[in-house]
């Protein structure tokens, strides 16, 4: 695809190509449990993105990759062939490795892994399909995925990409954005604690535009978060309601 | 005094701010700076002796020292036995807690307890270091002849078992088969007629998808007294 202009990303009046304004997040859906053999799962829709995210665990890790004090997390972070408009090659390829990794540092301070030493429990994320910020989505997906197992956690992990277009900083950047953009900067938050477990950038922004995303996103997570949290309680309130008085 | 009350029991996801940091907890809640907070999806319980406590909706079995729990014999080794019991981790039947006095060369431990069998045993030690320990080093723990294992989320267990027995003693009283309760959410259940072990596993599951509401034990009653007449309550 051709490279778009700033001015076709966003227009004079404030209006992204998607009909956004700069800060509006897309539409944000989380399905909880979707999966019934795997432990935990979560399936979250936010813009295009379709993300899957299921949890095996905590299960006994094999001796030579165990902790004695703590659980070992992994994360698998892998698009499907069809997620993209280009077909991605199946096999996994050095940018998911990457992407899993981020993706786990992410997660793990929420994680309480001495509750659970010598286990190991495993996140394995499908992306459907993809629209840009899929780091994020994934993150947003696993955390809820990790709470619906039942494995134990300081605060969910909700996430939101910041962008900037045309010298303004737009929320929660869709592909278009991301390739055509001036820059991309993902950030994880623990909502409850207001602390943030992941930080990247691809771009340039200035310290203001940092301290200012970083503001915005965490309004957006805010919101974002309350969708999370009403996704688990909707799965699993029907059963703590009493039928008859 | 029909009047349909809906009562919901507070569902918490983990990072939920439960009170101020002056409460007790236990189980499910942690303490950080300026509060108590949930780690668990779970129901919270306030009123426990031991402080806010929340009770997992999901989530594996967690050994604690003295629990009785079902176990299936997955390995046998020379002198010891290993086996699932619905945990994390793997436990460890040593053959000296079963009460046989082993020689690894003339007697193979097979005999006692194979591959597949289930068997009833106590948790002798748990400190997530070593795996834990079992023991049928008392009446009534052992290899379990015949019956139908199920599987239940072992945290509404205790929902099966009730206030101080009282459903798993109602169950026991009017429904036509027995029922052997591990902690660890293994159920074996045994005698009765097909559509016995059929309308039990029914039971067992209302139980289960229905452990947090208000008034279950009451539903239950009416529910076996329909099957089975009141002649046994």
């Amino acid at each position: 695809m051709s490279k778009l202009s700033q001015e076709e990303l966003l227009t004079d009046d404030g209006i992204r190509n998607d009909g956004r304004r700069v800060d509006e997040a897309r539409p944000f859906e989380v399905e909880v449990g979707v999966l019934t053999q795997a432990n935990g799962s979560a399936l979250v829709r936010q813009g295009k993105n379709v993300i899957l995210a299921g949890v095996m665990g905590p299960y006994e890790a094999e001796r030579h990759s165990q902790y004695l004090d703590r659980a070992v997390l992994k994360v698998r972070y892998h698009m499907q062939p069809y997620s993209t408009n280009d077909r991605k090659s199946p096999t996994y390829s050095r940018r998911e490795m990457e992407l899993s990794r981020a993706i786990r540092e992410a997660l793990e301070p929420a994680v309480i892994l001495t509750d659970l030493p010598r286990t190991e429990i495993d996140v394995f994320i499908e992306v459907l399909q993809a629209d840009g910020g899929t780091r994020c989505a994934s993150v947003n997906a696993a955390s809820v995925a990790l709470a619906d197992a039942g494995i134990p956690m300081k605060d969910l992990v909700t996430a939101v990409a910041i962008g900037k277009i045309r010298d303004t900083l737009v929320i929660d950047i869709n592909d278009l954005e991301d390739e055509n953009g001036q820059a991309d900067f993902p950030i994880a938050m623990m909502p409850n604690k207001d602390k943030i477990t992941l930080l990247q950038m691809n771009g340039l922004l200035d310290e203001a535009e940092i301290k200012k995303s970083i503001d915005m996103a965490r309004g957006v997570i805010g919101s974002l978060y309350t969708i999370q949290v009403n996704a688990l309680k909707k799965k699993y309130t029907p059963l703590a309601v009493s039928k008859e008085g | 005094m029909s009047e349909k009350i809906e009562k919901v029991r507070e569902v918490v996801v983990p990072g939920e701010k439960l009170g101020d940091a002056s409460l007790k907890t236990a189980e499910g809640a942690y303490k950080d700076n300026d509060g108590v907070y949930s780690s668990l999806l779970g129901v919270v319980e306030r009123e426990s002796d031991r402080g806010i406590r929340i009770r997992a909706l999901r989530g594996k079995y967690l050994p604690r020292v003295g629990d009785f729990v079902i176990g299936k014999v997955v390995e046998v080794g020379l002198m010891d036995w290993t086996i699932d019991i619905n945990s994390p981790y793997l436990a460890r039947l040593d053959s000296k807690e079963a009460g046989i006095e082993v020689d690894p060369i003339t007697i193979d431990l097979r005999h006692y307890f194979d591959v597949g069998d289930y068997i009833a045993a106590h948790v002798l030690s748990f400190d997530r270091v070593t795996p834990p320990s079992l023991s049928i080093r008392e009446r009534g723990l052992g290899k379990i002849h015949g019956g139908i294992p199920i599987s239940v989320i072992p945290s509404r267990v205790p929902r099966i078992i009730g206030k101080k027995g009282s459903m798993i003693s109602m169950l026991d009283k009017m429904l036509k088969t027995r029922l052997l309760v591990g902690q660890n959410g293994y159920i074996i259940i045994q005698g009765g007629s097909a559509e016995d072990v059929t309308f039990t596993i029914s039971v067992l599951r209302k139980i289960e998808e229905e452990a947090y509401t208000y008034g279950l034990t009451d539903r239950i009653k009416e529910l076996l007294i329909k099957r089975y007449g009141d002649k046994n309550v």
